[in-house]
């Protein structure tokens, strides 16, 4: 290939990459008739559950995470129980976030704990774009000396009863 | 092969009978001796087997290169270490908040500090404020939850 030949295919390649970079660049700017496309947003809630078995649960530590993507964290809601009925310890910055670390702790006397399947927070999120795959890990779980108990853990879209009863 | 050589049949006739003129002329006979030929015949042989024992060479050592590298990916993928996202990362190093020093700070270590702080026990000021109270509880709390400690 003879330098003014392979000049002209550089000066080619170059302007076909610069094209294509603004035709790019064009793409990726909101467009008007985007917002229309989008797809709708909606409010969801899950619940998260703990079973402790017979063990009565004094403090709790969950990681949860939308994995897909689709759910944005908006509000962090206790539990069933009066011992964590309070909304749990979490990161501010999991407020818009679709990753979350929520704990809780009780001192209250063990006949005043949650034993069995207890839900221990709600999450409710703005769910857009599809359906959200929730990871979750129990960190650690605890009985009333603070021992480190076994349990296990569930994340279930929450069925949420209206003051007329009727779920929706 | 016979002893005079072979007309080509992709030269025309005309220009055939000119180069063996010409041919003549010059050397005095009628074409290329046969055992010229033969000789010539046998280089080319011997140059194009030893080409492609180059060339069937340079494939297997490409190949066995291509194998080699492919079975160091496939070993270092069986022996990297897989991160087990079921435990808070354990602490190098032993801290104040670390109460139950098991490594990790966790809800355990807050309940923990919350029992000091109902029985008025002594325990870390977390806060710096001079006082234990809930709100080093609080502190370490949301320390724990803080999503650093996170493994997903």
């Amino acid at each position: 290939m003879n330098p003014t030949h392979a000049s002209k295919v550089f000066s080619a390649i170059l302007g076909a990459a610069i094209l294509g970079a603004a035709l790019f660049a064009h793409g990726a700017q909101p467009q008007v008739g985007d917002v229309q496309a989008a797809a709708p947003a909606r409010f969801q809630a899950f619940d998260i559950f703990i079973d402790s078995g017979t063990t009565p649960l004094a403090a709790y530590q969950i990681e949860v995470k939308d994995t897909a993507g689709h759910a944005s964290i908006v509000g962090i809601e206790g539990g069933e129980s009066l011992a964590f009925s309070q909304p749990p310890y979490h990161d501010p910055r999991a407020i818009q976030n679709e990753h979350v670390i929520i704990g809780d702790l009780s001192t209250a006397d063990a006949a005043a704990l949650p034993t069995g399947p207890t839900r221990i927070a709600r999450l409710h999120v703005m769910v857009q774009g599809g359906e959200p795959n929730w990871t979750a890990i129990l960190m650690t779980a605890g009985t009333v000396n603070a021992a480190r108990i076994d349990a296990t853990i569930q994340v279930r879209a929450a069925v949420i009863e209206t003051e007329e009863g009727a779920g929706k | 092969m016979s002893d005079l050589p072979t007309p080509d049949p992709h030269i025309p006739a005309p220009l055939q009978r000119e180069l063996q003129s010409a041919f003549a002329s010059l050397s005095g006979c009628t074409g290329v001796p046969p055992e010229t030929d033969r000789s010539i015949l046998a280089m080319a042989q011997m140059v194009g087997i030893a080409h492609h024992r180059r060339r069937a060479r340079t494939t297997l050592i490409r190949l066995s290169t291509a194998a080699a590298a492919a079975l160091l990916a496939f070993s270092v993928w069986l022996i990297w270490p897989v991160p087990t996202a079921t435990q808070p990362k354990p602490l190098a190093i032993t801290t104040p908040e670390d109460l139950n020093r098991d490594g990790l700070i966790d809800m355990l270590d807050a309940l923990t500090l919350a029992r000091y702080v109902d029985t008025s026990q002594p325990g870390p000021d977390l806060n710096a404020d001079g006082l234990l109270t809930r709100a080093d509880v609080d502190t370490l709390a949301l320390s724990a939850v803080s999503l650093e400690r996170g493994s997903l």
